[in-house]
């Protein structure tokens, strides 16, 4: 169940952590828009005395239609009371890092960027791709990435060695096939 | 005499049999020193979360299966939580409530499960160690719990058991008074394990103060599971924020307190011994409680075949659940965490109105945390020590590289 709290909420849950803590299962959701402001909260959540958090997780999700294309959402989990924050931002293509802060937030952006595309500028470490093959090309779980895929890939016996190859026929993603099957 | 030693670097895997999987590593050595430990992941990625986005929520489950192959069920299950916060509950909330027994056959499967897995990670730890013996035992005992598997869905791993609105048939008569015996003489076979390794000197010079992740470390990585428990924190969902029947059972959370590989794997033999108890305590609850093992309603699973024919509404929600998946979803955005085997694992769903599938469904495997902090955890450490220190994180590349 996913809420979005309010600053005041939010505050309270800074003063109270313990009466939050029964949302264990439903996240806070906090969405915050201008970069500074979600500097300076990450950076609260990490460091402050009572909820001293820890980057649990960090998920993407695209929608092609807006300019703000992607949403991120890091979710924070402070061992000490039990409760999870997620702050959510919407970018264009690229978003502050965040592995100054956190060790786990190094695979997690290098996975976003591998699935989605998004830049994480001011890293402090290598991103690169993580999931994908060596030399792959284009962001699998954007919404205009077919679920085939553009490439196959087989084992050449001239060459010895894996190929790519187009494609041969333009397969149409199962999404589609079912939009054209439900109409 | 002047030598100078070059570092060179060294390609652990992909088809290195202590690898566990399909895992390359690139180590940058000093002689036999490690200085970096890169690891390549991704060599099992199938794209399971863009999958999920592709079928209903009924079609999504047994991709779950498929994540972890060791502990099948575990990950099942929170997806079956995270579908069962998708309804509303408000209207039609008797038919929505999970009977009793459902519960505890979940609470039952889970456990044995967590025995499944363990038992992988003990013994091809200790295997790839230096110790046979144990993993040949080991492999005797999975099989007999994959055997109940079998009994209670048909498939010996990948199950689709646990469903959501329940499980996904009761369990046969039989079952409980096997699962029982099995259960009994498990304590035993535990003990001879331990008996083989756990004052075993050649197993204690390999595993003693090898990898070790300090608690801040390891919060820092995000590391759950064994790998938190081992470094010393008090961390188990099961207690924190208990789901099925997890809060009425008595057990305790085994903590290491170094958090070496020694400390992972008593953590795991004792976690083993906690599991045998909550199975006895399900088999005893079990006994007691009679009763269905779906919920009422017919939205969140198939009805039942015998009505099929008599009722029309049961044929509307037979056609309904087959075609568009579970039908009175609710706007938010589901979210379901459980202690699995390996660690956190969390389910996290994005619906869309129109749609009877899965905007995006993101799938927090706990091994990628782990694999991730194996840099920081062989710095400094020698090959032979690597080879003891991924076995003790207990890594399956199906769930990494989902």
């Amino acid at each position: 169940m996913d809420k979005r709290c309010t600053r005041l909420e939010l505050t309270f849950s800074f003063l109270f952590p313990r009466l939050v803590s029964s949302i264990f299962f439903s996240p806070f959701t906090l969405l915050v828009d201008k970069a500074d402001e979600f500097k300076n909260l990450i950076y609260i959540l990490k460091h402050s005395f009572l909820v001293k958090s820890f980057l649990n997780d960090f998920t993407a999700m695209d929608h092609p239609y807006l300019i703000r294309r992607f949403e991120l959402k890091y979710q924070l989990l402070s061992y000490l009371f039990s409760n999870r924050f997620s702050l959510q931002r919407r970018v264009s293509s690229r978003a502050y890092s965040v592995d100054n802060l956190f060790e786990s937030a190094n695979w997690l952006e290098r996975e976003i960027w591998d699935m989605f595309g998004v830049i994480f500028v001011k890293n402090t470490k290598e991103i690169r791709r993580i999931l994908t093959d060596y030399g792959f090309q284009g962001f699998p779980l954007r919404k205009d990435f077919p679920v085939t895929g553009f490439f196959q890939v087989r084992y050449s016996e001239k060459k010895k060695r894996l190929i790519y190859f187009p494609l041969k026929v333009a397969e149409l993603s199962l999404r589609t096939a079912r939009n054209v099957d439900n109409a | 005499m002047d030598f100078s030693v070059k570092n060179f670097t060294l390609n652990f895997g992909p088809q290195h049999p202590a690898a566990h999987g399909v895992l390359r590593l690139v180590l940058k050595l000093s002689g036999e020193e490690i200085l970096r430990a890169d690891p390549h992941i991704g060599l099992l990625h199938r794209g399971t979360e863009k999958l999920m986005e592709q079928k209903t929520h009924v079609q999504a489950l047994p991709y779950l299966d498929r994540l972890d192959y060791v502990s099948m069920m575990a990950y099942e299950h929170t997806y079956s939580l995270a579908i069962e916060s998708l309804i509303k509950t408000n209207r039609l909330y008797n038919r929505m409530v999970l009977p009793i027994r459902a519960k505890v056959i979940r609470t039952l499967f889970l456990e044995l499960t967590r025995l499944l897995n363990h038992l992988m990670a003990v013994t091809t730890h200790a295997l790839d160690v230096g110790a046979l013996t144990p993993f040949l035992w080991g492999f005797e005992e999975r099989e007999r719990l994959m055997e109940f598997y079998e009994r209670v869905s048909g498939a010996r791993m990948h199950a689709a058991y646990i469903r959501p609105g329940g499980v996904s048939m009761d369990i046969p008569e039989d079952l409980l008074n096997d699962i029982e015996i099995f259960n009994n003489s498990f304590c035993y076979r535990l003990n001879e394990m331990e008996e083989m390794l756990t004052n075993n000197r050649i197993w204690r010079q390999r595993l003693v103060d090898v990898g070790v992740i300090p608690l801040d470390v390891a919060k820092d990585f995000g590391c759950s599971g064994p790998m938190l428990r081992a470094s010393g924190l008090v961390w188990d969902i099961r207690k924190i924020c208990p789901y099925e029947m997890y809060k009425h059972y008595d057990w305790m959370i085994p903590v290491g307190s170094v958090g070496d590989c020694f400390d992972r794997f008593l953590v795991r033999i004792e976690e083993m011994r906690q599991s045998v108890s909550i199975i006895n305590q399900a088999i005893r609850d079990l006994r007691i409680i009679s009763g269905p093992v779906k919920v009422r309603s017919g939205k969140l699973k198939q009805p039942y075949r015998s009505t099929l024919k008599f009722s029309m509404e049961s044929l509307i929600h037979h056609f309904r659940f087959f075609s568009k998946g579970v039908t009175p979803i609710s706007e938010n955005r589901p979210f379901a965490v459980t202690e699995a085997p390996k660690g956190e694992f969390s389910v996290e769903l994005e619906v869309q109105d129109n749609t009877h599938s899965f905007y995006r469904a993101r799938l927090r495997a706990p091994g990628f945390f782990h694999i991730q902090a194996l840099d920081v955890l062989s710095r400094n450490h020698l090959i032979a020590d690597i080879v003891t220190i991924i076995g003790s994180q207990d890594l399956v590349f199906g769930e990494i590289d989902r």
